[in-house]
């Protein structure tokens, strides 16, 4: 077994070692052409750590030393600019040719001989970094590693405040420094948000800390923060430094800006790879361990009421919330290697970009940044086909010809950014580009045209909403390509695939400067909190997100909460009148019942009252798709209001209800939900 | 030799008639009443409902009402055959499942236009076993939405 | 006008020092408690400027005491004293409030420098 499962794992190493000896001879050739590049050199370093790494834990220790080596040297190229030479260009040359040769004979293999030749390469690697390497070593430590995309977001995202970065040095105070650092750091908690700290998690430090810093986003100025400071510490030095002075590289050695995941290095990490069917699998028996356990949490309240004196139910009963709490932490645990960056698919678009732009006649550079963000791995798929579908938007209506960029003044060649960021517990990717934008006011007049929208509607929406229209079906049509409409093609089905996904699609646009779309999607899908709710014999749940309030409906409350308006049923909340659905009625399931529980929700601002017969509680439930089965040309055909399905305590399947499709068929179809009403 | 030209049906009754399946489609039968079954709201009317089958959950089709066949009561013969199709499992109710026959390949011929009450888009042959005729299921077929179906149909 | 302090802790020796180091720098020392229920009840007596708790002492701990303390007045100033290794308590102190601690033992300009911190700010 164990040699199976060693021949695995070689194959894989073999795999990866063979992307990243091509990556890094690439980073070599760009370095000898371009000299010193930090990006080159941060790829080039993150390849080397990876392969090292590999290599070490699979035991090709002669891989793994010259990899380390050439890290050393990456390194002091990184903490010493100007040094690059043509001696360490044609060190690196020869060490990956090394490395392929050794390579090779991990495939082949054979095994590890005495190699004078590598000996030779490392002791030259060892002449050019030892150097002060000692000191290096401890300051690389002491840094906060913060990637440039982190940066970004936190200048975006904080434009009125503040954003500092402060080191401490404890001179005079020798004991339980940590506990200075610990005042200091809950002082400063009141004063703002502290993004980071050295070391990383400062609040759990103890014993001595002569230094430390934090990173620190804040409404107040330097001088008030460092009056709170100075309350904490006695005649202890400290430096507050800028956002300005990060970035002119003022701040010295203890802050780093880095691309990508390289921040991880800090925390020195170690990984696998492991078979994502495997991943699949567990997370569908952490799926039925949540089943379980929900229903091990009803039986329970049965067995509270009836069995006080029983000291066997009652041990049952205080073993059943810690099953309760490690079942949720698993499904927790799972869901995090669940995690997928995006980057995976952003890789699969340079391709596309260059073909659509080659077909297009246009001239377009594709960037990317966030790629390192993380989004479940079954979003991630289902959000190719949509990012596709807007990349191709953006250049083929998006992003003018040359000739014409040129003409009104812009770089004749386009920019095409994919961008992803985490907000809260959401993650965005966006699709941006500098080309012709969209006029919301020709948006108006087409949707005029096509009846999306009335006059009178049309005066009162705002640009935003305007803009949203290309996103309704039926807004444009193939027939007319020219280039606002031709903007909107498809675009319905990319906004029905992402809110399948409980996602929205925001646009935003500035006529002659350009687009941006954002696709924010939730950060995982598997299990949510829903209620579930009866109606005729059947359980459905409703995810909790979309759910307001519910309001018990009897005979002496049903006139005042359910009204008629021009012959529908409405419901007054919280001084909103919004529609009635009755549940059977909509799922033609048979006569409506007068008393039972308004489920108050909505999406996006839009209500519904949902009427069902009965709630039964609040519960996790495991998300199952029936994307297999529903939809377009599927076997079920597309079915409004229903999202997926889940399994209840009992083994049965109980559907899920969707909201937004509710709302959206209730919309379209108004007629159609009367009809059936009076058909009852 | 000739035990590779063989292949294995699972027959079952649906109205009267006996259909099968090949052997290595199928997953496992189950009786419908060790599963409780969900019904799922506007969808076409043959299909009966969704189940849980350990942990995926699967619709199942009732094969008659699919063959526009004349209902028989679900009573304790009535078995769902779970097959599999492209990755996907389903269920089929049938009325009783009968038993599973060697069948020469050779024995199998190309449907007849109009042998069965069943459309014969649904067919892949007949097989002829002692004096029965088994009528040969194609279950891609049984499984693909109505329209194209209907699509079928013109087309013939 | 010299700012009043209580002076809190179980050992005679303890308050002693710092009653003698706090008076030669013109503090006036307005009550000594010597365990935890003492302190809440001086500080309500005699509402001082700032207190100096020591941690471990019997009937109520310095810990609960500064705690109760905030909890009467939120803009109590209390300063932790502790010995090495009772990291657990100071951070549960700085969380419940407390402006600053000393580590015993400790030097006079510390405590000095502290207690004109904790004072200003």
């Amino acid at each position: 077994m164990e040699n199976i499962d060693f021949e695995k794992f070689k194959k894989l190493f073999l795999q990866e070692a063979d992307e990243q000896l091509e990556i890094m001879e690439k980073a070599v050739m760009q370095l000898e052409e371009n000299g010193e590049e930090r990006e080159i050199i941060d790829e080039f370093f993150r390849m080397a750590h990876s392969l090292k790494g590999s290599a070490g834990s699979m035991g090709y220790t002669p891989i793994a030393n010259l990899t380390h080596e050439m890290e050393n040297v990456l390194d002091k190229l990184r903490n010493s600019p100007g040094i690059l030479s043509d001696d360490i260009i044609d060190l690196l040359f020869i060490s990956l040719d090394t490395l392929k040769h050794l390579r090779e004979n991990v495939e082949k293999g054979l095994p590890e001989t005495e190699n004078p030749e590598i000996d030779h390469l490392l002791q030259r690697f060892g002449e050019i970094t030892s150097k002060d390497s000692e000191k290096k070593e401890t300051d690389i430590d002491k840094k906060i590693y913060l990637t440039s995309q982190e940066l970004k977001n936190l200048k975006e995202k904080n434009q009125e405040k503040n954003v500092f970065f402060i080191c401490f040095e404890l001179i005079h105070q020798k004991e339980m420094q940590s506990m200075v650092a610990f005042l200091v750091l809950n002082n400063l908690k009141d004063e703002g948000e502290i993004i980071k700290t050295y070391p990383p998690h400062l609040d759990e430090v103890e014993g001595d800390l002569p230094f430390f810093s934090m990173l620190i986003c804040t409404e107040k100025q330097t001088d008030e923060i460092s009056r709170v400071i100075g309350q904490s510490l006695e005649n202890e030095e400290f430096k507050i430094y800028t956002l300005e002075d990060i970035e002119n590289g003022k701040s010295g050695e203890y802050f780093q800006e880095v691309k990508e995941s390289f921040s991880q290095r800090g925390e020195s990490r170690e990984s696998i790879r492991v078979d994502i069917e495997k991943v699949d699998q567990l997370m569908k028996l952490v799926g039925e361990l949540v089943i379980d356990k929900e229903r091990l949490l009803e039986i329970s309240k049965g067995i509270k009421a009836n069995s006080r004196d029983n000291l066997e139910a009652q041990a049952l009963l205080q073993t059943i919330p810690h099953v309760d709490f490690i079942a949720t932490e698993l499904h927790e645990s799972v869901m995090d290697i669940r995690m997928y960056p995006v980057g995976s698919i952003f890789k699969r678009f340079p391709r596309l970009v260059r073909d659509i732009s080659r077909q297009t006649g246009k001239d377009v550079k594709l960037k990317f940044s966030g790629e390192d963000t993380e989004l479940d791995r079954t979003i991630l798929q289902e959000v190719f086909d949509p990012l596709v579908h807007l990349v191709r938007n953006a250049i083929d209506h998006g992003i003018e010809t040359p000739d014409r960029r040129e003409k009104e003044g812009k770089p004749s060649q386009g920019l095409l950014a994919l961008n992803a960021w985490q907000e809260e517990n959401n993650i965005i990717i966006e699709v941006k580009d500098d080309g012709a934008g969209v006029d919301p006011e020709k948006i108006k007049s087409r949707a005029l045209e096509k009846g999306l929208i009335t006059a009178k509607e049309g005066e009162e929406m705002d640009s935003e909403s305007l803009l949203e229209l290309i996103l309704e079906p039926g807004f444009s049509t193939s027939e007319t390509v020219n280039d606002l409409s031709g903007r909107g093609v498809g675009m319905d089905v990319v906004r029905t695939n992402i809110e399948k996904l409980d996602g929205e699609v925001e646009i935003t646009s500035q006529p002659g400067e350009g687009t941006s779309i954002k696709i924010v999607l939730p950060l995982t899908l598997a299990i949510v909190q829903a209620l579930m709710v009866r109606e005729k014999g059947n359980d459905y749940a409703i995810p909790l997100s979309a759910i307001f309030e519910t309001i018990l409906v009897n005979k002496n409350n049903r006139r005042e909460v359910i009204k008629t308006v021009k012959s529908r049923e409405v419901v007054t909340w919280r001084e909103q009148v919004i529609p009635l659905i009755r549940l059977g009625e909509f799922f033609q399931l048979g006569n409506s019942h007068e008393e039972g529980f308004l489920i108050i929700g909505g999406v996006k601002g839009r209500m519904v009252a949902i009427m069902v017969e009965g709630v039964i509680g609040e519960q996790e439930i495991v998300v199952k798709s029936l994307g297999d089965f529903m939809g377009k040309d599927k076997l079920f055909g597309e079915i409004p209001g229903i999202s997926g399905a889940t399994i209840k305590g009992n083994g049965e399947v109980a559907l899920i209800l969707d909201i937004q499709g509710i709302l959206k068929s209730f919309k379209k179809g108004g007629d159609s939900v009367e009809r059936q009403s009076t058909g009852c | 030799m000739a035990k590779n030209q063989q292949i294995q049906l699972v027959t079952f009754q649906l109205s009267g008639e006996e259909y099968g399946v090949d052997i290595l489609r199928i997953h496992e039968i189950k009786r419908l009443k060790e599963i409780g079954i969900t019904h799922v709201p506007r969808a076409p009317e043959f299909v009966e409902g969704v189940i849980n089958l350990r942990g995926d959950v699967i619709p199942v089709i009732d094969l008659g009402k699919r063959f526009d066949l004349e209902n028989k009561k679900v009573d304790k013969e009535t078995r769902i055959i779970v097959v599999k199709q492209e990755d996907k499992f389903i269920g089929l109710l049938v009325d009783r499942v009968n038993e599973v026959l060697n069948v020469d390949k050779e024995a199998i011929d190309e449907p007849p236009r109009e042998i069965s009450q069943v459309n014969s888009f649904f067919i892949s042959g007949i097989a002829r076993y002692n004096e029965r005729l088994v009528i040969v299921l194609d279950i891609g077929n049984i499984l693909s939405p109505r329209e194209n179906e209907e699509l079928a149909k013109i087309a013939r | 006008m010299s700012a009043k302090v209580l002076v809190v802790d179980d050992a005679s020796f303890m308050r002693l020092n710092l009653k003698n180091i706090l008076e030669s720098e013109g503090f006036e020392i307005i009550g000594e408690g010597t365990n935890g229920q003492e302190a809440v009840q001086l500080y309500q007596a005699e509402k001082p400027d700032v207190v100096t708790m020591d941690i471990t002492m019997p009937e109520m701990d310095g810990l609960a005491a500064m705690e109760e303390i905030m909890e009467m007045d939120p803009q109590a100033k209390v300063i932790m004293v502790s010995a090495m290794g009772q990291e657990t308590y100071i951070k549960k102190a700085i969380m419940s409030g407390a402006k600053n601690f000393i580590v015993k033992p400790f030097k006079k300009e510390k405590i000095i420098e502290t207690l004109n911190k904790v004072l200003a700010s």
